[in-house]
This record gives structure tokens, C-alpha cells and sequence, in this order.
């Protein structure tokens, strides 16, 4: 996704760089014609108004960034707080992915996981004896497997 | 029935509505700088410059609606243009880029006229 | 994909808990050995963020857990050389290092006794606290544990930790009133906890089939429940322990419907609602927890984040109660 947003952004920005440099060489034509021109007793022709296609490139580069731009924000979030826990218990990390396929940094699942797991209180002799005997059952299902 | 007891029943996630309006104001600054340089290039000058901004910022907000909120919430059975889903208030979606990004606006409005037009 | 190293590890399956004990290498070679805090020198190396304390923390629990000591060891003596030996978290993590070690009981022994000292110069150290709670726990020392948690609490009651730990004791003794009182505490400092007010539910659930308690008592108990149950399916739209707990509620309501007798006495009690309104609360479980495990199988997007664990109850469940409609 994020690849998308950024190939059109630069791509709009270049379109707009080079807008702004031929509006730049065709104001200075002007002037120039002007302070050149055979008959100076005219000034009211300074203001030539911008060609129709360097206008229309302007826009349109500034329609394409903006897509771009708005390709590229992070997901929203619901702020309702069932939608929102529901998205958390549905979706997993998944659903707080940002655009470029990373969980977010500030993603922390259900914030009250921690009442229940209780990490102050980690029975750690038991964990450690669930592990071993968890290794050692997965062995034994791979030695009856082979 | 009171607001309160409403809030008590069905609460509102702070953090979503940070996150949220975060989102949205980092891409309003942002397109309102470029339509800065955009109507610096196109030489625009007093009313037609804010018109053109009060339009654009405008057109954003309805792409912005179209690209991030209608997705999921006309699949979830919300009305068209209805933001509650993600933000609190529908005024606040669709003004708060008017006033937050004009600033920045003015100041490459400004920049780019005088670039284009030394 | 790899669990992030920056939540506790204590819930993970013995497959995570492998796979980022096996990050270790990787994260402590990628990081200095030393941090100094001297502003000359940090100005020029990597900086510190809380992040990377965070994540040796959780490196050092896993690492404990898989039995590998030397990175544990390691991780430690990094949080050591930056926190130093007096930080209160570091020395419980010193402890649970300590604790991981022991072998024997004479060992578990000495660590206590090592929290008792620890305990007696600074009686406010609740990391240490805690650890001591949990070894006293680990020991089978029950009454103890509780004696010493409920002094932790009258020192401190906003912990909703250690009133969770509380109601996780004392439920482990059966001894349930105590144990909804803890919970109810919880509830109380954390009033949108979803998976709380099911664990509430729950524990009422066991209350009112445990053996021995009055037909009123149960009653009252599986009333409870049911509200529970209902206030954490709306406080998460679709969520299958929730759902999960109303269907068995119901399913037992309607099955034997409360006696007339049974009156709401005082103003806090909560009534049982009529019968139709039953029938329609178990209806929208059994229809939700369908809805649940089809999408869930059908491996639809959007709905990959339910334990393989819960989904195989819940599809239990469905089938027991099919099987018994059509009887």
C-alpha cells in the first residue's frame, strides 16, 4: 500500500515542480517582452494571465498529491468503546497495522490483559516446568509422527 | 436521558479520538501548504486565493471521508457522510482543516507568488 | 510472526515464548553492552530509549522460561549495570533470576529470605513485594500469600493487580464470596475492563454451581452472572469469552427457571428478568458464538484474532446444544 502512496505523491510533485518552473520562465518572458517591446507606452500587458496548460498541470499535480497524502495516512480507529474493543478481540494486532504492514508502535491489545496475567506476580518455577513438559510432549508427538 | 449516564453505559475510547485527529490534522497541514504553492503558482491574489482554499480544503475533507471513514463505516451500517464511527463531532470533521492549516497556507501562498512572479 | 518484545510474555504459549527466547542473541548483540550515562559519551553512541529496558525485561522473563540462563544472566547484568542493584524492579527481576535457579527447596528458602531482608530495610518496595507473594504462592504457602497480599493492599488498594491476584487466591481455595469481592474491587478501578467483568461472570458461574450452596444463594449468583456477562458483550462488540459465558448462563436459567419465592430483598440486588427476555439473550449467543466460529473457520479477514483454544469450546458448546434441541 505504502509504495502506492509514495510513487503518486512523487510523481504529483514532480508534475508540480515542473508547473511552477514553466510559470516562472513564462513570467519572465513577459517581462522581458515588455521592458523590450517596441512600444513601451503599453503596461497594461504585463498582466498576460498563465497559459491554460501550465493551470491545468498545476491542478492536476495538486489532485495527485493530495491522493497520494491521503493514501499514505495510518488507518483511523473507532472510538466507540465496544466497536473498538470488538476490532481488538476480532482482529488481533492485525487490525492496527499502519501503512506500511507494521503493527503500530503504540498498539498494546487489550489494555487490561495485564488483570488477568498479572506480570508483578509471574509464577516463574511453574512456567518454566509448563515449558519443559510442553517440549518435551511435542517431542514425543514428532518421534511418533516419524 | 443524561449524556453522562450515556458515556457511563457506552464509553469513548480517548486514545482513538487522539489518534484520530492527529491523522487528520497532520494531512490537512500538509495539503494546505501544498495549496499554497499551488495557487502561488497560479497567481492567485485576495478573495480568489481564500475561495480557492475554503474550496480545496473542502474537496480533502470529502476525499479523506471517501478514502479512510466510508470503507468501514458504510460496511458496519452507518449512514453516507456520517463521521461518528471515528470523530466525536461532524462540525469538527469538516472544519477543523479550515482553521488549523491557514497558516501554513498563506505563508507558501505568499512564498510561491513571489518565487513565480520576481 | 514474532510476539513484540515490548508486553510482558507471561500469557504466550510455550511456541512464542521460544521463539523470543531465541531473538535473545540477535537483541543483545545488537544493542551495547553498556550504556553510560555520562552526556559526553551518550552525545556519540546509540542513544537509550525505555524501550530497550522494556525489552530486556521481557527478553529476561522468556529466556527464563525456555531455560536459558546465560542470556537471562546476561539481560540481567545489563539492567543491573544501568539501574543499579538498589532499583526496586531490578531487584525483584534479581529475585525471580534467583527464584528460576533454585532447585530444591532449601534455595526457595534462602530467596525468601533474601525478599524478608530486602522487605525489612525498605517496606515499601512493592515490586519485591509481590515477587515474595508470588514465591510464598509457588511454595503451596497459600495462607501466607494471602496474609501478606492483604497487607500489601491495605498499604496500597489502588493496585488492581493485586486485588486480581487476590481473587485469582482465593478462588483457588473455593472460597468464592471473598474471591467476587476482589474482583467487584477490580471492577471498580478499571470500569470498561471487558475480560474482567467476564472473569467475574465467571467466577459467580463456578459460585453458583459449586457444591453446597443454597438454591437462593445460586440464584442470586447466576442473576449476577447473567448481568456480567451481558455488560462485557457490550462493552465488546463480538467477544466470544463473553458470549461464551451468557449462553451457559441462560442455558441454566432456562433449564431450571428461578423459584417465585426468590425476591430481590434490598435495592442492590439484581432480579432475574422474565423468561421471554432469557430465551432472547440466549438466542443472540447462540447466534453470535455461530456467526464467531463460521467466520472464524471460513478464515474470513478481519477475524484472525480468536484463540484456536476458545473457538474449539465455543464450536462444543454449539454442537451439545444442537444435539439436544433435537432430542
Amino acid at each position: 500500500m505504502t509504495w502506492i502512496s509514495k510513487t503518486t505523491t512523487f510523481f504529483g510533485l514532480v508534475l508540480l515542480a515542473h508547473a511552477c518552473y514553466s510559470a516562472q520562465e513564462h513570467s519572465a518572458l513577459q517581462s522581458f517582452r515588455t521592458t523590450s517591446a517596441v512600444n513601451p507606452s503599453s503596461p497594461g500587458t504585463t498582466a498576460v494571465s498563465l497559459p491554460l496548460d501550465i493551470s491545468l498541470e498545476t491542478l492536476v499535480a495538486t489532485a495527485i498529491i493530495c491522493f497520494g497524502l491521503a493514501l499514505g495516512t495510518p488507518p483511523l480507529r473507532p472510538i466507540q468503546w465496544r466497536v473498538w474493543a470488538g476490532k481488538i478481540e476480532r482482529e488481533g494486532e492485525e487490525g492496527f497495522m499502519n501503512a506500511d504492514g507494521e503493527v503500530s508502535r503504540d498498539y498494546v491489545g487489550n489494555p487490561f490483559k495485564m488483570l488477568e496475567t498479572r506480570p508483578g506476580f509471574v509464577d516463574i518455577r511453574r512456567q518454566k516446568k509448563d515449558f519443559a513438559e510442553w517440549v518435551r510432549s511435542s517431542g514425543e508427538k514428532q518421534e511418533a509422527q516419524i | 436521558m443524561s449524556t453522562e449516564k450515556d458515556y457511563q453505559i457506552s464509553p469513548v475510547v480517548q486514545e482513538s479520538i487522539v489518534h484520530n485527529s492527529r491523522t487528520l490534522f497532520n494531512f490537512q497541514s500538509l495539503t494546505a501548504s501544498l495549496f499554497g504553492v499551488c495557487a502561488g503558482i497560479l497567481g492567485l491574489e485576495s478573495y480568489t486565493g481564500f475561495l480557492f482554499y475554503i474550496i480545496s480544503t473542502l474537496l480533502t475533507c470529502i476525499l479523506f471521508y471517501a478514502l479512510r471513514i466510508a470503507p468501514s463505516s458504510i460496511a458496519s451500517g452507518k449512514a453516507p457522510f456520517d463521521t461518528s464511527r471515528y470523530f466525536r463531532g461532524a462540525f469538527e470533521f469538516w472544519t477543523s482543516g479550515l482553521s488549523g492549516g491557514l497558516a501554513g497556507f498563506i505563508l507558501t501562498w505568499t512564498l510561491f507568488y513571489g518565487l513565480v512572479r520576481a | 510472526m514474532a510476539p513484540s518484545l515490548l508486553h510482558p510474555p507471561s500469557h504466550l504459549s510455550p511456541a512464542a515464548a521460544l521463539q523470543l527466547s531465541q531473538q535473545a542473541p540477535s537483541v543483545l548483540q545488537s544493542s551495547p553492552a553498556t550504556v553510560s550515562s555520562a552526556p559526553l559519551i551518550s552525545l556519540f553512541s546509540t542513544s537509550e530509549s525505555p524501550d530497550l529496558w522494556l525489552k530486556y525485561e521481557n527478553l529476561l522473563l522468556s529466556c527464563l522460561r525456555t531455560g536459558d540462563e546465560h542470556a537471562a544472566h546476561q539481560c540481567l547484568d545489563r539492567l543491573v549495570a544501568r539501574f543499579g542493584e538498589d532499583n526496586e524492579r531490578v531487584q525483584a527481576l534479581h529475585g525471580l533470576v534467583k527464584e528460576a535457579d533454585a532447585n530444591n527447596t532449601g534455595a526457595l528458602e534462602i530467596v525468601l529470605k533474601q525478599y524478608d531482608a530486602i522487605l525489612a530495610e525498605n517496606d515499601t518496595n512493592i515490586p519485591v513485594t509481590k515477587r515474595r507473594i508470588a514465591l510464598l504462592r509457588s511454595m503451596g504457602r497459600i495462607p501466607e500469600a494471602v496474609a501478606s497480599l492483604i497487607q500489601l493492599l491495605d498499604f496500597s488498594p489502588t493496585d488492581p493487580e493485586a486485588w486480581s491476584e487476590l481473587a485469582d487466591l482465593y478462588l483457588s481455595q473455593g472460597m468464592y464470596p471473598q474471591a467476587i469481592f476482589a474482583l467487584e474491587e477490580v471492577l471498580l478501578m478499571a470500569p470498561n475492563a471487558w475480560n474482567m467483568h467476564a472473569r467475574l461472570g465467571e467466577v459467580q458461574y463456578m459460585a453458583a454451581s459449586a457444591t453446597g450452596a443454597t438454591d437462593a444463594a445460586s440464584q442470586k449468583y447466576l442473576a449476577e452472572a447473567l448481568k456480567r456477562f451481558s455488560r462485557s458483550v457490550e462493552l465488546c462488540d463480538d467477544y466470544l469469552r463473553g458470549y461464551y459465558g451468557l449462553k451457559l448462563v441462560t442455558t441454566k436459567l432456562i433449564k431450571d427457571p428461578p423459584k417465585p419465592a426468590v425476591k430481590a430483598t434490598d435495592l442492590d440486588d439484581f432480579a432475574v428478568p422474565t423468561t421471554s427476555t432469557i430465551e432472547k439473550l440466549n438466542e443472540l449467543a447462540t447466534e453470535k458464538l455461530s456467526e464467531i466460529v463460521r467466520r472464524y473457520t471460513a478464515k474470513e479477514r478481519q477475524w484472525h484474532g480468536y484463540d484456536e483454544a476458545e473457538i474449539a469450546a465455543a464450536r462444543e458448546l454449539l454442537s451439545q446444544d444442537a444435539s439436544q434441541t433435537e432430542r
